[in-house]
């Protein structure tokens, strides 16, 4: 301690004096040095003003969406003085879980994300080499101003088409990003979409027009009533759901489903079956447990419709299985071919298992479930009514030949009369709201470009130079995966009228997204990031990186940049209700740091393109009138996205507005279409209500409701005194597909230009087949000849799941990463430190010091079976190797369980082996844990180009501490050190 | 109480203290909230090694090695910033490394450190305090791009508070000058002092570049001591308020 006594104050005020002597006066800091201010003296009026603020402490209540998993719940956020302190359900919609509205843990914990001492706060520069983590901090200006720079000069030497916009994982707000990327003139422009579970949505796109189906248990929903007024309709109908490979209870989806299920199944005595490897927290609830075997969903459906077909007779209540009022040539293009095909089979021999195809037999020995559990699924799913099959991304969503699983399955559900049914079936695709219109800048896409190909000029729309980079002619949510390849290798257009145009890859503008960790090989994308020409030089010339936290893939990024968190930013979310309705993510707090807006970044950086491109070319494909003349803020873009809701027609019974032509599209609020104040334009068959704004959603909760109805699949035609099909189907024929005409435009490209797609021929196919198909899966000896040869040394099939995570991202949040999922995520740890995070009674978040005990913290695992695990003398908590026949591999602990089907070992997305160390624990833990794509084959299915996700088979070897540099990828090993923190 | 006389008259020493005391607080806050140039750097090395400065921080104690350091440091950095003008990547690099991204080594935050293990996540109540601290002295945070507990607004907000002082003084308002300087003393021992140390320890720890662990050990050191130099000054002063007027 400084105590000065009497005699040393003397003395330091002589010294002082002393030291005055010199000159009389002290120096100031250099001008440059002073001139740094953050703070501001106020007015004395300024100050009055603040302190009165501060004295209010007044919440004010706002209403946004979630992001931290896919349901997007409308939330209710307390904001004090620009800051959230609290985060509740929303109350005033029901799609939240349950009908009072609440915010799951998962939602709750996003204030975790929001203010993260992790979180990215300014614009980076890379200035090491890729990978390195050695970045230094420069100014939007800069930022913006070098990436337009480059752009431009890319786009002058290899055409705007070598510039890849990836909108990433939320699909809020891609549309800003989507605008641009098409405004200056690439095609490429895509989202997470086309690495999630297209082969899942596959069937539904083909013979409706839609997505993702649901069963009928979002409750409540508003319906007209006999008296001409909407009631809240809270009554389950459903009778039977079969979940196959879809696990709402801890994946989520649909967070209604989750309450929606357990309520049919108590109010309605409801039936719920799980088709699923592994005992899932929903087939814990369920009344059956069928544990299939990995990838042979095409075959446990296969055998449900023969059976149904062998065995249904109309005249037998107990066999009534097919519902002829909606399977038949009215509604059904294409029936008797389908069914034809698929007959065709009966007879062929399956050369694995010697039976006749789709037999009970076959699918027992193929799926590995009891034929006569096979018999009273499709028995009861045929007669039971109202029913719903509902297929997950786990599963058909997964695999190379997912889409096989996802037709039959829609033909299951139409075949039985539950499609639209009350209680049955819903495209959620079909149903929801509309949103994006053209502020997502599709329209710039259909611009006329030329090139010079093989010496000939070439004129057509900008969307052909994509097409889709080589080999994925039919991949209509673009292609993600197969993008390490052409950044090594270029893209070489077969299909359109640019064919023989040849260009690179050389700008990857990325957001929200983590495609090092979720979209493939890892060890591919590295490979892609980092390397570079012979002049040493990357090949990848640019590579932008926008996010609010900093995730693996940005390490290899040249430019870093911040954006707002959700709470910061404005939006719409991107939910599947069974009926319209959309909530506004709006923007409840300034962002914070240095970070910005999509849509203000997206501004900045079409004036600087636009500036470059005028110096450059003399004009600008980037237009005033299409950004900053057009937009004054994110509201008016938002309002844009919105001005197109919901964009469904008025069909189904009860008819949602009587008052309102039938069949005709439905675009305006609510409350404008309920009253009648509305314009009809029957050129266009539209009704158009009062347009849904951003300040209508603020007015209402943040969330616009419109009517539900069912049957949505036919419209009533007044002329004609009947029923015709159309509604709410989007097909050629506005009938349900089951001749494919969507695949015969792709069928003509490639027929024009004379080459089959790799992946195509790899079938045997010259051309996609117009009704049903069948083909195996990749990397299952149990039903595929082809990798027969490996079962005995790779015995396990390899499986994924999610936790409740959700999002890569999202696992920065520490308050949900200590919660155990399923086998997948337990607390397995070995012992770190680290700041912990918890919330006070005030509500207060507090970070503490905490030393993490061994076993206290959840961790990624691989969940593999009792039965195995005896047989490797492997218990919980040892360690492992995953060896792939690629000879990859991954370590992790395993959890030892009598939950899974043996043979079968599972583990979590993106849980393990995360070496972003602003994860927190999960950095810490990711020697131990597995980075599950490591494992993935660099293979992708055949239409939609999607990595086989759930296609691995591996050994497992039991090993010690000292051997887990052995199997654990090098770049997993890598060390950051993070303050406060040991390993 | 009289103001100090302006005039042939040398300064108070206390003034000169004052001068030297805001002028130290504004070249750290400047350092940790911006990236070094070559231009600062110069000036960083002037300040330190003027005679005014270094015989007051040397007669006083006030980490005049720390001081000697950081000067020879940064003249030595400086030099090699003229002979290879690239190295400044390095520093700026090492500047994001520590205090920034991709994974901050020294996060820069009140909220992260406070409370010896147990403090709070960004923008919590420490955060909160801070901020109406500065309120009640008439400041608010006019850069949105950081927050106000971060070390360097802190440490600006005691520069703010001494220059303020100094005019106070200047217009004879001895009293109210004496109970800025006080309430900037107190904010060292309630806010920086309650974290700043730990986080500069870390920064000296883990810093590669010479510049940043000589600036983390001189602010740490100065700190320490200002606090006690400065409450003790203002106590004695209170009690010899004429010398101060006279």
């Amino acid at each position: 301690m400084y105590a000065l006594t009497r005699r040393e104050f003397l003395k330091v005020l002589a010294a002082v004096s002393a030291a005055a002597g010199v000159a009389g006066s002290m120096p100031v800091a250099a001008e440059k040095i002073l001139k740094t201010r953050t703070l501001r003296k106020l007015t004395p009026e300024e100050k009055l003003e603040l302190e009165r603020r501060v004295r209010k402490s007044e919440v004010e209540v706002r209403y946004t969406a979630c992001v931290m998993c896919a349901a997007e719940c409308s939330l209710e956020v307390w904001v004090k003085d620009g800051k959230v302190v609290r985060i509740y359900g929303n109350k005033h919609v029901h799609y939240n879980l349950g009908a009072g509205g609440s915010a799951c843990a998962k939602g709750v914990s996003s204030l975790n994300l929001v203010y993260s001492p992790y979180r990215l706060k300014y614009p980076l520069k890379r200035v090491g080499e890729r990978g390195e983590g050695k970045f230094i901090r420069i100014s939007w200006e800069q930022a913006i101003d070098e990436i337009a720079k480059k752009l431009v000069e890319i786009k002058k030497k290899y055409g705007p088409e070598s510039v890849v916009v990836d909108a990433g994982d939320v699909p809020d707000n891609r549309d800003p990003y989507w605008r641009f990327g098409f405004a200056f003139g690439t095609p490429n422009c895509l989202e997470h979409g086309c690495i999630c579970d297209t082969p899942r949505r596959h069937g539904p796109k083909l013979i409706v027009g839609g997505k993702r189906w649901e069963p009928d248990i979002m409750r409540p929903v508003p319906v007209r009533g006999e008296d001409g007024k909407l009631h809240w309709y809270n009554k389950h109908d459903i009778k039977l759901i079969i979940y196959v490979g879809w696990n709402p209870f801890t994946a989520t989806r649909i967070s209604w489903e989750t309450m929606g299920t357990i309520r049919a199944k108590l109010e309605n005595n409801a039936k719920i079956v799980v088709v699923d490897p592994a005992l899932s927290n929903t087939a814990a609830k369920a009344d059956e447990w069928i544990p299939i075997r990995p990838g042979t969903e095409p075959d446990l459906f296969a055998a449900m419709l023969r059976y149904i077909l062998e065995h249904n007779d109309p005249n037998d209540p107990e066999r009534n299985y097919i519902d002829y009022t909606v399977f038949n040539e009215k509604y059904v293009e294409g029936l008797n071919e389908f069914i034809e095909a698929f007959k065709s089979w009966w007879d062929k021999v399956d050369p694995v298992t010697g039976h006749k195809y789709f037999t009970l037999e076959w699918a027992e020995a193929r799926t590995g479930i009891p034929k006569e559990k096979i018999e009273w699924l499709a028995h009861t799913f045929g007669k039971t009514k109202p029913a719903a099959l509902v297929w997950g991304m786990q599963a058909p969503g997964h695999h190379y030949n997912g889409y096989v699983a996802s037709i039959l399955g829609v033909v299951l559900n139409i075949i039985t009369g539950n499609f639209d049914r009350k209680g049955g079936v819903i495209d959620t695709e079909l149903v929801k709201s509309s949103k994006g219109g053209p502020a997502t800048g599709k329209q710039f896409n259909k611009r006329k470009v030329k090139r010079a190909i093989n010496g000939k000029e070439v004129e057509a729309e900008q969307e052909w130079l994509n097409y889709k980079y080589s080999d994925w002619p039919a991949a209509w949510d673009d292609i993600l995966g197969d993008l390490p390849r052409l950044i090594m290798e270029g893209v070489e257009i077969h299909y359109g009228p640019f064919r023989g145009h040849k260009y690179p890859i050389k700008a990857y503008i990325v957001r929200a997204s983590n495609p090092l960790v979720t979209a493939g090989p890892p060890h591919k994308w590295i490979e892609a990031f980092t390397a570079k020409e012979p002049d040493g030089s990357y090949k990848l010339e640019l590579f932008v990186y926008l996010d609010t936290v900093f995730l693996e893939t940005g390490l290899y990024a040249d430019y870093v940049l911040p954006e707002a968190s959700y709470l910061e930013r404005m939006s719409v979310s991107d939910i599947y209700p069974v009926h319209p309705v959309i909530y506004l993510r709006d923007a409840v707090m300034e962002p914070l740091w240095d970070s910005k807006k999509p849509f203000d970044i997206v501004m900045m950086l079409a004036r600087k393109v636009y500036e470059y491109e005028m110096k450059e070319f003399g004009r600008s494909d980037i237009r005033p009138e299409d950004f900053w003349e057009k937009y004054s803020s994110e509201e008016d873009f938002v309002n844009e996205m919105l001005s197109v809701a919901p964009g469904r027609p008025n069909v189904g019974r009860p008819l949602p507005y009587p008052n309102l032509p039938e069949g005709y599209k439905l675009v305006g609020t609510p409350e404008s279409l309920e009253e009648g104040r509305v314009t009809i334009d029957h050129d266009k068959k539209t009704v158009y209500g009062e347009p849904v704004t951003v300040e209508y959603l603020r007015k209402h909760y943040g969330a616009a409701i419109w009517p539900m109805s069912w049957e949505r699949y036919k419209v009533w035609d007044a002329t004609k005194g009947d029923w015709v099909p159309g509604g709410i189907l989007k097909t050629k024929t506005k009938k349900f597909e089951l001749h494919f005409h969507r695949y015969e435009q792709y069928n003509k490209l490639v027929e024009e230009s004379g080459r089959t797609p790799t992946p195509w021929r790899e079938l045997g196919w010259d051309k996609l087949p117009t009704t049903f198909y069948w083909f195996e899966t990749v990397w299952n000896p149990y039903t595929n000849p082809k990798y027969a040869k490996y079962r005995d040394e790779y015995p396990f099939q390899l499986i994924w799941a999610r936790t409740h995570h959700g999002m890569t991202g999202t696992q920065l949040c520490e308050w949900t990463a200590q919660a155990p999922a399923e086998g997948l995520w337990m607390p397995l740890n070995r012992r770190f430190r680290m700041k912990q995070v918890r919330i006070r009674a005030t509500g207060e978040p507090v970070v503490e010091d905490k030393e993490v005990k061994e076993g206290r913290w959840c961790v990624g695992t691989v969940q593999i079976s009792t039965v195995d695990a005896e047989k490797l003398g492997i218990k919980t908590g040892d360690y492992v190797a995953l060896i792939n026949p690629l000879g990859r591999s991954v370590v992790a602990v395993a959890y030892v369980t009598p939950t899974i089907r043996p043979g079968v070992v599972r583990m979590g997305l993106g849980s393990g082996g995360r070496f972003s160390p602003g994860l927190g624990g999960c950095y810490f833990t990711r020697l131990y844990t597995p980075l599950t794509n490591e494992l993935t084959d660099y293979k992708f299915s055949p239409v939609m180009g999607q990595p086989c996700y759930a296609d691995m088979i591996v050994k497992i070897v039991k090993i010690s501490e000292e051997d887990i540099p052995k199997y654990q990828p090098k770049y997993v090993l890598r060390e950051y050190k993070v303050p406060g923190v040991e390993a | 109480m009289k103001a100090p006389s302006p005039g042939s008259t040398p300064p108070h020493p206390f003034l000169l203290y004052l001068r030297l005391r805001a002028g130290v607080y504004r070249i750290i806050s400047h350092f940790l909230l911006k990236e070094p140039t070559p231009e600062t750097l110069s000036e960083l090395v002037l300040f330190l090694r003027d005679q005014r400065v270094s015989r007051i921080v040397e007669s006083l104690e006030l980490c005049h090695n720390e001081a000697a350091s950081l000067a020879a440091v940064s003249a030595k950095l400086t030099e090699e910033l003229s002979s290879s003008p690239e190295r400044l990547v390095d520093v700026w690099a090492e500047y994001t490394r520590l205090f920034i991204a991709p994974y901050p080594k020294a996060i820069p935050y009140e909220s992260f450190w406070k409370g010896g293990g147990k403090g709070r996540l960004l923008f919590s109540a420490s955060w909160e305090d801070v901020k109406l601290w500065y309120l009640e002295d008439g400041y608010a945070l006019d850069d949105r791009t950081v927050a106000e507990d971060h070390l360097g607004v802190e440490l600006e907000y005691v520069a703010a508070m001494s220059e303020e002082a100094l005019e106070m003084l200047a217009e004879g308002r001895v009293d109210a000058a004496l109970r800025k300087v006080k309430r900037s003393v107190d904010f060292l021992d309630a806010h920086v002092l309650k974290w700043a140390t730990k986080m500069l320890k870390t920064v000296e720890v883990e810093a590669k570049e010479p510049f940043y662990r000589a600036l983390a050990s001189w602010t740490a050191c100065f700190i320490k001591l200002d606090s006690e130099v400065t409450r003790k000054l203002v106590e004695e002063l209170a009690k010899e308020a004429d010398a101060l007027a006279s």
